[in-house]
């Protein structure tokens, strides 16, 4: 049984092919990096993952937990298991994080076929993760990301990793942005997430990341397929040579 | 049309005689036949017909409706007057506070005037601990003044009547550094309901206002803010939704006639099932009005095939030391909200409430926001 | 000091000129003098009697005395025009004099329709001219060049008679005769205009042009035009207008019309310089049109760009009706006010079809104490599934005593359309100013190049030359406006 596999993946976006034959495949426990220049396609392999509108699946196959994912909606996506850290937070006025993440917990133990959480057994999970996070727990009455800075959108985003205990997390560009104490928050929050029975997929643009998360696994990500996979030296290599070499 | 209108004015004639002793009533009438009869009237009520309204209120004149009720008068600082009681001094000031209601844009003022006999003058000598309750009865056409001390502090908090057509007219003046925080409510499916708040602020005088209206067969609301003195502010949020069979016509004008004069407007509505929601904010700066700083939104969903939402944000700029800006926008929850909450796992439809939810809740503040959303959530189910 | 206004002078030639008035014999005496068939004749009856029966806008915000429309000519030609040149040589010597002071050489040779002159520009690509002279066209150029390419290009009077089929079908299919009061008049007496039409696949070889002047006194002008473009056509069309110095308020009341089928563009750019008056408001064109396109064809395309810094008056709202799938509306507008002019100009973009789109660009700028507003409609209905608009209004206050006013209606009834509109007011910051100044740079120019930037959405959209006048144009109208 593979845990995430995906095959020949050809993804259409707006009438243009990003995706041209993606093939990755990452068993429980392992962390990935895809890297890449701009425009390599290295998002859409994220948005494809967690099923977002917009991004048609013309070929190929995404099997998760043994499971064709490929046509599902970004809900069922999510209760299997697969969790998407945004590289742009959206901001939600109204809502605030507090209705957002009972909603998002409640709804995925209701998936489970779990008990739900009570409030004060849900306050009290929120309140240690944002603790650890170096969030105050006040956040929870704003709107979603609303008037967030930067980091805290980053932040929040790891602590809904933490509180949502998917099985896969894809962190798309999360570390774009982050100063230096951020990310080896973000980083802490990740290692701290990755167990025997999950895996993390990485995706960044900068080897910087890759100090704090090391990866068993790094993809170079070139007009929508992977030109090369090798272990973590191969970061340093792009970081020291850029990606002409590969490319090219 | 327009001949049915002088009817409405011939109509009101008998009732001159009961109009208070400090109102022109012939002026009155004057007024009422020229404004239902201008030109002006077409823009004024582009999308919602006048004339239901005006037979409305004739008829809600003529029928004795109860006088409003103040609730929490009782406290000290503060003096209840019937209309036609009035003395000398207070009815000077009523008077002018009169004055300021712009016939052309509000005949219908002249017909709540004309039944003067069932108004209420109040006047705040200075700050009040409770909140000053406002209930008008049902069926009427009823006026009520409000006329705040310098420095005084006052809460208002006014539900909506229920029952088939009221008009309801609030004037208000705040003197110098006054505060007014005016929360008001109309939850009811059915009503037929036409109002008009005037607020007139002195030198830095502050208004806040939270409306929440949400169905009626028909309403129509005109909200009118006069930034009288220097340094007075004006802070509007309302939200409002239109359910099957509603027809909500929400307008704003904020005139800032001084210096250094400021104003907000975030106004969010949602049109569920067949309806009309009408949106118009107006932002008036006049000559000699510098540093003014005026902003207006206003967001409207539509989520019904057959909602019809109009809207128009509308500036007015006689003076180039201002700071302005509007926004309108009509259009659908956001598809990346969407996808950011079904991502986490909520599903579809319980995404969407949830953000429908959030779009108004933006702009419910004050007493009444837990009806409000209780309202809302029947509105959504 | 204050700039002249450079178009100013008045051409010494003998015209036909009618009598002031109007009734039914002056709409006949038009058709006649035309030869024009009888249905044209009786068309423009109907939209005579339809005019009678209507009464001037009161809803735009503008002040100006009740028109006394007994007091204006309504047919004036250059008598040397006789029946109509036949060719460029035949035009009258003291009438190319007139355009070639206004920069509009009517030889064919490398030229710009232009409306300020500017002598200093070299290598200008061919544009075809249709030049307009009070009532009548004078001269059409590179005709035969077009005609190659089987674009048909002609004063509106020539298409009566050599292309009735198309003019009858489409004349008054998007302004209907008595669609407003102004294209009411219009209809009854217009007297000339342009004709273009573009066939199907074709791209047309070079820019149009039309150049309308109105030299005489007392008389309005009523021109008509008429764009159609078949299938998968496109044409950029431009238009330039120019009116001598005169204490009278003259009018000009014209009708454009459009029409895109099926992948066809039409790029429609103005200039609009007429006479705004002197710096006390005496004189001035009272400008009063009706120019609105329909994108009738899927994938359609009609762009209107206009940069108005002339006219007392302004009264235009050129709009699209987008009926085909995924048809696309645009208006781009720089809308310049000095003095005591007064415009309240705009667009309206009604969604019909599904996944259509339009985006309005408005920008207005007041100085002295000139009004200036935007007026717009966007509406889309049941039909309009998709449907998207995006508005962008600002205005731009130069001194104390001069109005910016917005009024942009949005009408909604398909809850799948986005429609979003934004607008700011605000003024030529004394900071700007003050790092403009600090640097070296007078007020003036400071002023001029600050309201630059503020237009270049605009700028960019026309064609490169006129882009070049436009911002010259406007540095001409603000003189006087600083300080």
């Amino acid at each position: 049984m593979s845990f995430l596999e995906v095959r020949d993946l050809h993804v259409t976006v707006a009438e243009k092919e990003i995706l041209k034959g993606l093939n990755l495949r990452i068993e429980s426990g392992e962390v990935h990096a895809i890297m890449g220049p701009n425009g390599s396609g290295k998002s859409t392999l994220a948005s494809v993952l967690a099923g977002r509108p917009g991004f048609q699946i013309t070929g190929g196959s995404i099997s998760f937990l043994d499971q064709d994912i490929a046509h599902l909606e970004p809900d069922e996506i999510a209760h299997l298991g697969i969790f998407l850290a945004f590289q742009y937070p959206v901001e939600i006025p109204g809502v605030s994080n507090m209705e957002f993440l009972k909603a998002s917990v409640d709804s995925l133990h209701a998936a489970r076929g779990e008990q739900p959480l009570s409030t004060v057994e849900f306050m009290k999970a929120v309140r240690t993760v944002a603790t650890d996070l170096d969030l105050n727990p006040e956040f929870l009455k704003r709107g979603v990301n609303e008037g967030f800075s930067g980091g805290e959108k980053k932040r929040n985003e790891i602590l809904q990793l933490l509180l949502l205990q998917p099985r896969l997390a894809v962190l798309d560009e999360t570390d774009s942005g982050l100063d230096i104490d951020a990310l080896q928050v973000v980083a802490a929050g990740v290692n701290r997430f990755s167990a025997p029975g999950n895996a993390v997929l990485l995706i960044t643009h900068y080897q910087r990341l890759l100090n704090y998360i090391v990866p068993d696994a790094v993809h170079v990500l070139s007009q929508g397929q992977i030109v090369r996979s090798g272990g973590k030296e191969l970061a340093l290599e792009l970081e020291e040579k850029g990606y002409g070499w590969i490319t090219e | 049309m327009d001949h049915r209108m002088s009817d409405a004015t011939a109509q009101m004639r008998d009732l001159a005689g009961t109009a208070p002793s400090w109102f022109d009533a012939q002026a009155g009438l004057a007024r009422l036949d020229r404004g239902l009869t201008a030109p002006a009237i077409r823009e004024y009520w582009k999308y919602t017909p006048i004339q239901p309204f005006v037979t409305a209120l004739v008829e809600a004149a003529h029928a004795d409706g109860p006088a409003p009720e103040i609730h929490n008068a009782d406290q000290p600082g503060i003096t209840v007057c019937p209309m036609g009681e009035l003395t000398a001094d207070q009815a000077v000031t009523v008077a002018a506070m009169a004055g300021e209601i712009d016939p052309d844009r509000y005949p219908l003022a002249d017909l709540a005037l004309l039944n003067g006999s069932v108004g209420t003058f109040c006047h705040v000598a200075e700050s009040l601990p409770q909140p000053l309750i406002l209930k008008s009865g049902s069926n009427a056409n009823q006026a009520t003044f409000i006329h705040v001390a310098a420095g005084a502090e006052v809460e208002l908090q006014e539900s909506a009547p229920t029952g088939p057509s009221n008009g309801q007219l609030i004037v208000v003046r705040v003197e110098a550094g006054g505060r007014v925080r005016h929360a008001r409510c109309a939850l009811d499916r059915l009503a037929a309901h036409w109002s008009l708040l005037v607020a007139i602020l002195a030198d830095n005088a502050a208004y806040e206002l939270n409306q929440h209206h949400f169905g009626g067969r028909r309403r129509r609301s005109d909200c009118h803010f006069v930034l009288a003195g220097p340094g007075a502010t004006a802070n509007v949020t309302a939200a409002f939704l239109a359910d099957e069979g509603s027809h909500i016509d929400q307008q704003f004008v904020v005139e800032h006639r001084s210096r250094d004069t400021v104003s907000r407007q975030k106004v969010h509505g949602i049109g569920t099932g067949r309806s009309r929601c009408v949106f118009n904010g107006r932002i008036h700066i006049h000559e000699g009005a510098t540093a003014s700083d005026a902003t207006l939104t206003n967001r409207n969903l539509s989520l019904h095939p057959q909602a019809e939402i109009d809207t128009k944000p509308e500036l007015e700029i006689y003076t180039d030391d201002v700071r302005c800006a509007h926004g309108a926008t009509v259009g659908q929850l956001s598809e990346e909200s969407l996808f950011y909450l079904r991502s986490r796992g909520v599903p579809e439809a319980q995404a969407r409430l949830l953000l429908c939810n959030g779009f108004l809740r933006e702009c419910i503040k004050g007493p009444f926001a837990d009806a409000v959303m209780a309202r809302i959530r029947e509105a959504l189910q | 000091m204050q700039s002249e206004y450079s178009a100013g002078f008045t051409t010494d030639v003998e015209s036909e000129t009618l009598p002031p008035g109007l009734d039914e014999s002056v709409v006949r005496f038009i058709s006649q003098k035309k030869e024009e068939p009888e249905w044209l004749r009786d068309w423009r009856l109907e939209a005579y009697a339809g005019w009678r029966q209507m009464t001037p806008p009161e809803w735009a915000h503008v002040h100006f005395p009740p028109i006394n429309f007994e007091a204006i000519s309504y047919y004036s030609a250059p008598k040397s025009q006789g029946d109509g040149p036949k060719s460029l040589d035949e035009v009258d010597p003291e009438l190319l004099e007139t355009y070639e002071k206004l920069g509009i050489p009517l030889h064919e040779q490398e030229m710009l329709a232009g409306v300020v002159k500017d002598p200093d520009s070299v290598a200008r690509p061919r544009v075809a001219v249709d030049a307009v002279f009070d009532s009548v066209s004078i001269a059409t150029t590179f005709k035969d060049k077009l005609a190659e390419a089987g674009v048909i290009f002609c004063s509106i009077s020539e298409a009566v008679h050599e292309h009735p089929e198309l003019v009858q079908k489409y004349l008054g299919s998007v302004v209907p005769r008595r669609d407003n009061y102004y294209a009411a008049l219009n209809s009854a007496v217009f007297s000339d205009g342009s004709f273009v039409y573009i066939p199907k696949g074709v791209r047309c070889p070079m820019e149009l042009s039309t150049y309308f002047r109105i030299n005489a006194r007392n008389t309005g002008q009523f021109e008509r035009t008429l764009i159609i473009a078949e299938e998968g056509s496109y044409v950029s069309y431009l238009e330039g207008c120019t009116a001598p110095m005169r204490d009278e308020n003259q009018l000009h009341a014209a009708v454009v019309e459009l029409v895109a089928m099926d992948d066809a563009e039409i790029k429609y750019s103005t200039v609009q310089n007429w006479y705004p008056g002197d710096k006390d408001g005496k004189g001035g064109i009272y400008n009063f049109v009706t120019k609105r396109g329909a994108c009738i064809g899927k994938r359609s395309k009609i762009s209107w760009t206009q940069v108005e810094t002339g006219s007392a008056i302004t009264w235009k709202y050129p709009s699209v009706v987008l009926r085909g799938e995924s048809s696309v509306g645009e208006f781009y507008s720089v809308a310049l006010t000095n003095n005591y002019q007064q415009a309240d100009t705009g667009t309206k973009m009604i969604h019909m079809g599904p996944d259509t789109r339009s985006t309005i660009i408005s920008k207005g700028i007041s100085a002295g104490k000139s009004q200036n507003s935007y007026r717009g409609l966007v509406r889309t209905t049941p039909s309009a599934h998709g449907a998207r608009n995006y508005t962008q209004c600002d205005s731009l206050l130069i001194g104390g005593a001069s109005g910016a006013h917005t009024f942009p209606y949005i009408e909604s009834s398909n809850p799948s359309a986005i429609v979003e509109h934004e607008a700011t007011t605000s003024k030529v910051s004394d900071e700007q100013l003050f790092l403009c100044q600090q640097r070296g740079i007078d007020a003036e120019k400071a002023v001029s190049m600050i309201v630059n930037g503020f237009c270049k959405e605009v700028f960019r959209e026309l064609p490169m030359e006129f882009a070049v006048e436009a911002a010259k144009l406007l540095e001409v109208s603000l003189e006087g406006a600083v300080g």
